[in-house]
């Protein structure tokens, strides 16, 4: 029995292709936490650790152990999750609406 | 010697030094124990070789608290428990191992805990019980067994979350195993179909004799020096309170504590996983096998297993309650596990990917969780009477809100330290996990659970039980405080003892038949020095 999620990988503005799972999840993480605004979930997520990477999965596993660490987590359907690497799933789904990707 | 109590005429007087009541795990180490001590001993079972239908019915009775259940079914206290030769070993899991030092300490803000002996009094007690429940020795450091076996070694230990090993020994049937050296013995007679329905004494200080009945009506008693009640943790304070000479409120119970403090495990369905370890790194979840090759039982095989358990100083500096983790692991993404809505495995597999930390394994969560001690959740006597005409057994099983928040809080504080750790993420699903029927099929094995977050009821969530009696004549220093002292005597009479779970001073969460064996041998030697 595969996972449940099968997508097609998708094509991201300024990040690149994608796994579609990631974006489904992202609008779980908006539906659950209420976040949807871009910019202040960009602002919110922490610095690319080499300073030149765009995707935003990257730059939040930087951190994630922190976060785990001082129980700055999140709770999606039941999965604990790093706030930031919440966030950055969130990113990547709002910058694929309105039929972007 | 084996006698059948029915053939007996009435009036018989069996005379002994020791009487121990119950022949299950406790009652039949202690009658080993003491067959070279010098000592005469009477056994008393109540049932015989097989299980029978009227006898199973003297356990019967009233369960007016939470419901005794497993996971998917209620379960009656005549099931639960095997009342003929051998007792619930007949039916045990077999799972072994010691309870932890945090167990016998005091806790912060339960209404009672702690043990007035510490864990080291115990560490050459369950040495010799290893033999008895048949695993190869008290040895559980599983850095020790990957060295003796294949098994891995743990893929995480850290100040909150430790690898724990299981050994396995089912089955082990204490009746079928122990049986005929005690029947051959010169020193023990073993008397079959026999029930106690009275300690009887004048002052409530002293037992004078057991009184005895059968099914059929034949009435018995058994004179001894000292007495051992072993007829596990529901059933001693039930005889307890069923002996009423001296006082209306039972034997033992001049402070009102017998029955009271009833614990079980509390077992949950909690949820899923993912982790960036390779299944054949995770196999120790599903254990090994290692044949015994000393002693008289050489050449049984028996299992070990690793399981995630909270670490002693996690459970003293957050003040909570213990809590084991078995761990069922597929490979991902081949085996997963059904999923009804939300965020599920290929999504959050999606995200470790992406982060650089691959997830490999797929794992379902079981849970056995400790419960602290509560006055409240108590053994007492219904108004019903059973075949031999004495008061049925009511139980009171309580938990509350406070439970369910620490089991919670465990929980989501291992899923934190699991991502800390990068180890993976957990699913934390209590209330939403649904078992299929297909879960027979090994390789299959996680499809036969269902994930359903939307189904998560975290004020309601189901909660199962281990089967496991606890705390009901718990040992304490303050008899204010409990039943037995750190002899297992019952505080107020100098000639009974009690052996069993029943005794049990916190629960902790460790199976305890392997502790039940270890406390009998102990009070083997007690009652070999003492008496």
């Amino acid at each position: 029995m595969p996972p449940t999620t099968t997508l097609e990988p998708v094509e991201v503005p300024e990040i690149g292709v994608v796994d579609g799972a990631l974006i489904a999840l992202g609008e779980r993480v908006i539906a659950v936490t209420g976040e949807d605004d871009l910019d202040t979930l960009l602002r919110a997520l922490p610095a690319s650790p080499d300073g030149g990477s765009d995707d935003p999965v990257t730059a939040a596993a930087a951190v994630t152990a922190t976060e785990f660490a001082a129980g700055d987590t999140v709770v999606i359907d039941g999965w604990v999750l790093a706030v930031s690497e919440a966030r950055a799933a969130a990113v990547l789904a709002l910058l694929c609406r309105d039929g972007a990707c | 010697m084996l006698i059948d109590a029915r053939t007996l005429p009435t009036g018989t007087v069996g005379r002994a030094d020791i009487c121990v009541i119950g022949s299950g795990a406790a009652g039949i180490t202690l009658a080993m124990e003491l067959l070279d001590s010098g000592r005469r001993v009477l056994l008393v079972e109540s049932g015989g070789q097989q299980i029978d239908a009227a006898t199973t019915d003297l356990y019967a009775g009233e369960s007016v608290g939470r419901p005794i259940r497993s996971l998917t079914q209620e379960i009656g206290l005549d099931a639960i428990r095997l009342r003929f030769f051998g007792g619930t070993t007949n039916h045990w899991a077999g799972a072994c191992r010691p309870l932890q030092p945090v167990d016998f300490e005091p806790r912060a803000g339960f209404a009672v805990s702690g043990w007035p002996i510490d864990h080291a009094e115990l560490l050459p007690y369950w040495a010799r019980a290893a033999d008895y429940v048949r695993i190869t020795d008290a040895e559980f450091d599983p850095l020790v067994w990957s060295q003796r076996t294949d098994l891995p070694p743990p893929v995480l230990d850290t100040a909150m979350i430790e690898t724990i090993i299981f050994q396995n020994t089912a089955p082990t049937r204490f009746g079928e195993l122990y049986g005929a050296d005690l029947v051959a013995s010169e020193s023990v007679e073993v008397w079959q179909w026999a029930n106690l329905v009275n300690l009887a004494t004048d002052d409530g200080r002293h037992i004078t004799h057991a009184d005895l009945r059968t099914l059929d009506g034949t009435a018995l008693r058994v004179e001894a020096d000292a007495f051992v009640l072993a007829c596990g943790g529901i059933e001693n304070a039930r005889l307890l309170l069923a002996s009423t000479d001296a006082d209306p409120a039972g034997i033992g119970n001049e402070t009102d504590q017998v029955g009271r403090h009833f614990c079980e495990h509390f077992q949950i369905y909690a949820g899923f996983g993912l982790l960036g370890v390779a299944p054949e790194e995770m196999r120790a979840f599903d254990g090994t096998q290692v044949t015994i090759t000393e002693g008289r039982h050489a050449g049984f095989v028996h299992g070990v297993k690793h399981a995630w358990s909270l670490t002693d100083d996690h459970v003293r500096s957050t003040a909570t309650t213990g809590m084991e983790v078995q761990l069922v692991v597929g490979a991902h993404p081949e085996i997963g596990w059904k999923q009804s809505t939300g965020a599920d495995a290929a999504q959050i597999g999606a995200l470790l990917d992406r982060g650089g930390h691959p997830a490999e394994s797929a794992i379902y969560l079981q849970v056995l969780a400790e419960q602290p001690c509560n006055p409240d959740s108590r053994v007492t006597l219904a108004d019903a009477r059973d075949g031999l005409g004495m008061r049925r057994v009511r139980l009171d099983w309580q938990y509350g809100p406070d439970d369910r928040r620490r089991i919670l809080d465990n929980l989501r504080a291992i899923a934190e330290e699991v991502g800390a750790t990068g180890l993976g993420r957990l699913q934390i699903t209590p209330g939403g996990v649904a078992v299929g029927l297909e879960g027979a099929i090994r390789g299959e094995f996680l499809t036969a659970y269902e994930s359903r977050p939307d189904e998560i009821d975290e004020a309601d969530f189901p909660i199962g039980v281990g089967f496991h009696h606890l705390c009901t004549t718990r040992m304490s220093a303050d008899p204010a405080e409990g039943v037995v002292d750190a002899d297992c005597r019952v505080h107020a009479v100098d000639n009974l003892w009690i052996a069993g779970s029943s005794v049990f001073g916190t629960a902790g969460v460790a199976t305890p038949t392997y502790s039940i064996v270890a406390l009998a041998i102990r009070l083997a030697d007690h009652l070999r020095d003492s008496l």
